[in-house]
């Protein structure tokens, strides 16, 4: 059967809705649907390729009937593509929607093809080929690792993908991160921390477990530590920056004993790389210029101390 | 020397570039490879997608120039070697290798066609006969892993043995000496070791030879003629890296200094790109920050502070040349007291030839 038809819903509830992976977004008009004005739903093989948003909101209505258009039968992935035009999110699509659409191709069968070892498991070649063609409708852009992606994605633990589906934090540091106890995701999300502060604390905090091989409850520990501090970024930095903020923290000690007040700014080199340190004051006057370098003269007995960060 | 199922493990096919095919030294390995395909390609071009992977060699004739400068590191004092491009890539998969984001090719490449560098080395020799040259083939692959199979050191060894100006380096993380034992002109030809504690040797070089195994070839090219070269590169910072190295140095203690051509010491860099393709290496989560040539490095007080001691150590031992690799001015002047060219017997070392 091909061709455009109105049928009852309860012949379109009787289709697959295998396709019906897509978040509403935007809900039809009730009063344009009852009017039968719009999309004509794609049906294909006895499955509903597109419109559950149109079929909710008759159904919410009471609309008995809905404009279907019967397409000659075709590879499932090419009904994915039909979808994903008449979608038409690309580059919008959520990680939830992603994996559904991984999930659909994966059950196609099309498993004749060298699995490729991912995240998730082993992918089969024709399901990454798939979706990086498909990729530039779902990306808007051309995407090869597309499958890798969303396979890396549907084997987080929930509730690092939770935060990776509401955008919290990115794909690339949930699967670098994903072995730290699940609690310190929840914690985070209640932390107050932006995505990038976010992404520097996880990353840090992870790179702080691994080098001092750190038990589940030591890392919750200083997880929880750090995020009840008042600065919890500079509080896991220092964890894995002992030495650099060491030398931060002597060389502000050294500052503010000596020239706070003063006018006088002294600066280290770009993270102590270097063997000088300078200093900057502006004056207006004779008198201000000799106050300035009275200040300076304070620095001379601690000049061993600075040059100790040095070297 | 390695046996022939070693190489066909590592070699599974061989591109011919055409200008090649009639090579000596092609003959000499495909002879001790008879189980490997090889196929004839008018250049690397036309070597398959599939098969650009470091299973694959291509023996090929270089396209521009193959004696050349090292390019040195923004900021960082460079001691001005010249580098021969002779086997580019390696197959020693090394966990820290700044290989894996330079070479941005996969198949493993030999220039068969080694009489061009070596009369461009032989000129320069002419024409800096004040100046003592060091070059080597090992920047940018291992100086030995395929020397066995090609036998390309050879040539050089000999045509540069009558160049008293001139130090040819063969740098290396194997043991693959024994084939080099016996040429008679040896000149100053120099074999160099990269050395690490054997933990380090294990968890970042695991296909390079056992630490052991590069000292004892050190002791066979020593007694064969050779002059020696250690390479402390890198240096890995640990808990324990004062006793590791300390033990490491304490061996080379039998070694003659007047033979030992130079030491050098490099820690642990790395740029943000090699960093992506490391991925999760124990190494990385020490303290790095990031330094004027772009590259991380250890700060600069721990940097200083582990110089300091590997060179202590080292004088204790051995009287031999020691240099820092890519490092900045004030390292120098933190952990040797001065920049090379004011230390003595670093000057020649550094010495920048002309027209390279």
């Amino acid at each position: 059967m091909v061709g455009f038809q109105i049928l009852p819903l309860s012949e379109i509830d009787a289709l697959s809705g295998e396709l019906d992976i897509f978040t509403p977004m935007k809900t039809p008009l009730p009063g344009l649907v009852a009017k039968g004005l719009h999309v004509p739903m794609p049906i294909c093989s006895g499955m509903l390729i597109w419109g559950y948003e149109i079929l909710r909101t008759a159904r919410i209505q009471g609309v008995g009937q809905l404009n279907c258009q019967f397409i000659p039968p075709c590879p499932r992935h090419e009904m994915l593509c039909l979808a994903l035009k008449l979608e038409n999110r690309a580059g919008n699509f959520s990680w939830p929607e992603k994996e559904q659409m991984l999930r659909y191709l994966s059950a196609s069968g099309e498993r004749s093809y060298e699995p490729v070892p991912s995240a998730g498991g082993s992918l089969p070649v024709a399901v990454i080929d798939l979706l990086a063609d498909l990729s530039p409708l779902v990306e808007a852009h051309r995407d090869p690792q597309l499958a890798v992606k969303i396979s890396a994605f549907a084997a987080l633990p929930e509730a690092l993908k939770d935060l990776v589906a509401e955008a919290q934090i990115d794909l690339k540091t949930a699967t670098r991160v994903q072995n730290l106890p699940a609690v310190i995701f929840h914690q985070l999300r209640s932390s107050g921390l932006t995505f990038s502060q976010r992404r520097q604390f996880l990353n840090e905090l992870f790179e702080v477990s691994q080098k001092h091989n750190l038990s589940g409850r030591e890392v919750i520990a200083e997880s929880e530590a750090a995020l009840q501090a008042e600065r919890p970024l500079e509080k896991i930095h220092r964890l894995r920056f002992p030495t650099l903020t060491a030398m931060e923290q002597s060389f502000a000690s050294i500052e503010q004993d000596l020239l706070r007040g003063s006018g006088v700014q002294l600066k280290p080199p770009p993270y102590f790389e270097g063997e000088a340190f300078s200093v900057e004051f502006l004056f207006n006057s004779a008198e201000t210029f000799t106050r300035k370098l009275d200040t300076l003269h304070t620095l001379e007995g601690q000049l061993d101390a600075l040059f100790e960060l040095l070297q | 020397m390695p046996s022939s199922s070693y190489y066909s493990d590592l070699i599974r096919r061989v591109y011919v570039e055409e200008g090649v095919a009639d090579s000596p030294y092609l003959e000499k390995a495909l002879g001790r490879l008879p189980e490997v395909p090889v196929h004839p390609v008018k250049d690397r071009g036309e070597i398959p997608q599939k098969d650009l992977n470091r299973h694959t060699l291509f023996a090929g004739s270089p396209r521009g120039q193959t004696v050349t400068r090292c390019p040195g590191s923004k900021g960082h004092l460079c001691c001005n070697y010249i580098t021969v491009d002779l086997y580019l890539g390696c197959t020693l998969g090394c966990g820290y290798c700044i290989m894996e984001s330079y070479l941005n090719f996969s198949p493993l490449t030999v220039y068969l066609e080694p009489e061009r560098s070596i009369a461009r080395l032989q000129e320069l020799a002419r024409e800096n006969p004040d100046i003592t040259l060091r070059a080597g083939t090992g920047e940018v692959g291992d100086s030995l892993l395929l020397d066995p199979l090609f036998g390309l050191s050879e040539p050089f060894i000999t045509g540069l043995s009558q160049y008293p100006n001139v130090y040819f380096e063969l740098k290396t993380k194997t043991h693959f000496v024994d084939h080099l034992l016996d040429i008679e002109e040896k000149g100053n030809a120099v074999i160099g070791f990269s050395l690490n504690p054997q933990q380090h040797v294990e968890a970042f070089e695991p296909q390079a030879s056992r630490l052991d195994e590069r000292l004892e070839a050190a002791r066979r090219v020593l007694n064969s003629g050779y002059n020696l070269a250690f390479h402390f590169d890198p240096v890995f910072l640990s808990d324990n890296w004062r006793e590791e190295y300390t033990r490491l140095i304490a061996r080379l203690a039998d070694f003659p200094a007047d033979r030992i051509a130079w030491i050098s010491l490099g820690t642990m860099r790395y740029t943000p790109a090699l960093k992506e393709k490391l991925g999760e290496q124990p190494f990385l989560y020490e303290e790095f920050v990031p330094c004027r040539d772009g590259k991380f490095r250890y700060p600069q007080k721990i940097r200083s502070a582990i110089y300091r001691t590997l060179h202590e150590e080292l004088k204790k031992h051995l009287a031999s040349p020691v240099y820092l690799c890519m490092e900045s001015p004030a390292v120098w002047r933190y952990a040797f007291g001065q920049v090379p060219g004011k230390i003595e017997g670093l000057g020649a070392i550094f010495e920048k030839a002309r027209s390279v």
